[in-house]
C-alpha cells in the first residue's frame, strides 16, 4: 500500500472540475430526495472512498469504519429533503459524517498504540527495520492524535483530511477560521508534548522542526 | 511542511470491501421503505388550545359575575349542606394524607 492523500482520492473519484462534480452531486441529491434510489447509489459510489477514509482516520478499525460510513450515508439519505443547495454537497455530507462518527465514538476506548512485533523485527533486514520503525512511529503519532481531547482531535483529523484547507474545515465544523486555527495550534502543542513524553522527540517524526 | 504534517496528511487508503456500496444501498432502501413518522396533529392541538382558552375565559367571566356572599347564604338554606361540606372536607384531607404516604413509600 502506498501513501495517498485525500486529494488523490478526490481526483480519482470523478473527472472534471470540483464545480462540475458538485453540480453532478447536487443534481443527484435532488433526484434522490424525490425518491430516486439510483441517484443516491451514484452518490454513494462517488463518495464512499471519502466517507470511509474519514471514518478510518477517526477509528483505525476497518469494520467499525464501514459501519460508521454506512450509518452516515443512511443519515444523509434521511436528511436529503432538508439539504439546501447553497452549500457544496461535499461540505454538507462531510458535516453529517463527522457528527455520525463523533456520536459513534463517544464512549469508545482510545485506539491502542501499535507495537512492532518482535518476530517481525528479528527476521527483518536493517533497511526493512528502518521502514517498519517509521511506519510504527507514524501509527503512534496518529494514535496519539486520536487520544487528544475531542475538540482538538476533530479539528486536527478533519484539517489534515481536507488537505489543510482551513476555510473548508471551518465550514464543515461550523467554526470561525480564527477559532479553528486556535484549536489546531493548541492541539498540536499538546500532541507534541505527549510525543516528547513518549520519547518520540529525537526521531524524525517531530525532530525536523 | 514538517514531518508531523506529512504523517498526519498522508495515510494508507482504505479501499471499501466488496459489497460495501450494496450494503449501504440495502440499508437505505430499508429506511426508504419504512412508514414515515406520524406528523404532529397540529389541527387537533389548535382545537384543544382554543377549547382551553374558551373554558378559561368563560370561567373568569363566571367567577367575576358571581356574588360569593349570596352563594354562601343560599347554601346555608339547603338542609344538610353544612354536614355534606364537612364530610367532603374530611374525605379530601384523608385522601391527601394517603397520597402523601403512598409517595413517601414509593
Amino acid at each position: 500500500m502506498t501513501a495517498e492523500t485525500p486529494g488523490d482520492r478526490v481526483a480519482r473519484r470523478t473527472t472534471g472540475t470540483p464545480g462540475d462534480r458538485d453540480k453532478l452531486d447536487k443534481a443527484d441529491a435532488a433526484l434522490a430526495a424525490a425518491g430516486d434510489a439510483e441517484a443516491f447509489a451514484r452518490l454513494v459510489a462517488r463518495w464512499q472512498d471519502r466517507m470511509l477514509g474519514l471514518a478510518w482516520r477517526f477509528c483505525r478499525d476497518r469494520t467499525m469504519a464501514e459501519d460508521m460510513a454506512q450509518d452516515a450515508f443512511v443519515r444523509a439519505y434521511r436528511a436529503l429533503p432538508r439539504y439546501r443547495s447553497e452549500a457544496a454537497f461535499g461540505t454538507w455530507l462531510t458535516a453529517i459524517a463527522l457528527n455520525t462518527y463523533r456520536t459513534a465514538l463517544r464512549d469508545r476506548p482510545p485506539v491502542p498504540v501499535v507495537t512492532l512485533l518482535a518476530s517481525h523485527a528479528a527476521s527483518s533486514a536493517p533497511e526493512q527495520m528502518h521502514g517498519l520503525e517509521r511506519r510504527q512511529q507514524a501509527e503512534l503519532v496518529r494514535a496519539q492524535v486520536l487520544r487528544l481531547p475531542e475538540r482538538y482531535r476533530t479539528a486536527m483529523v478533519l484539517y489534515y483530511f481536507q488537505e489543510q484547507d482551513i476555510a473548508e474545515t471551518a465550514r464543515i465544523l461550523g467554526l470561525l477560521e480564527g477559532t479553528l486555527k486556535g484549536r489546531l495550534y493548541r492541539g498540536r502543542q499538546l500532541l507534541e508534548r505527549r510525543l516528547r513524553a513518549l520519547g518520540v522527540t529525537a526521531a524524525a517524526t517531530i525532530g525536523g522542526r | 511542511m514538517d514531518d508531523l504534517d506529512r504523517i498526519l496528511a498522508t495515510d494508507d487508503p482504505l479501499v471499501p470491501s466488496a459489497g460495501f456500496a450494496n450494503r449501504v444501498m440495502s440499508a437505505v432502501r430499508t429506511v426508504a421503505a419504512e412508514e414515515p413518522p406520524l406528523p404532529f396533529p397540529w389541527g387537533r392541538f389548535a382545537l384543544g388550545v382554543a377549547a382551553c382558552v374558551a373554558a378559561a375565559a368563560s370561567g373568569a367571566w363566571f367567577l367575576g359575575s358571581v356574588d360569593a356572599g349570596a352563594v354562601g347564604e343560599e347554601l346555608a338554606r339547603v338542609p344538610g349542606a353544612r354536614e355534606a361540606l364537612f364530610v367532603a372536607a374530611v374525605s379530601v384531607s384523608v385522601a391527601e394524607a394517603f397520597r402523601r404516604r403512598a409517595r413517601a413509600d414509593f
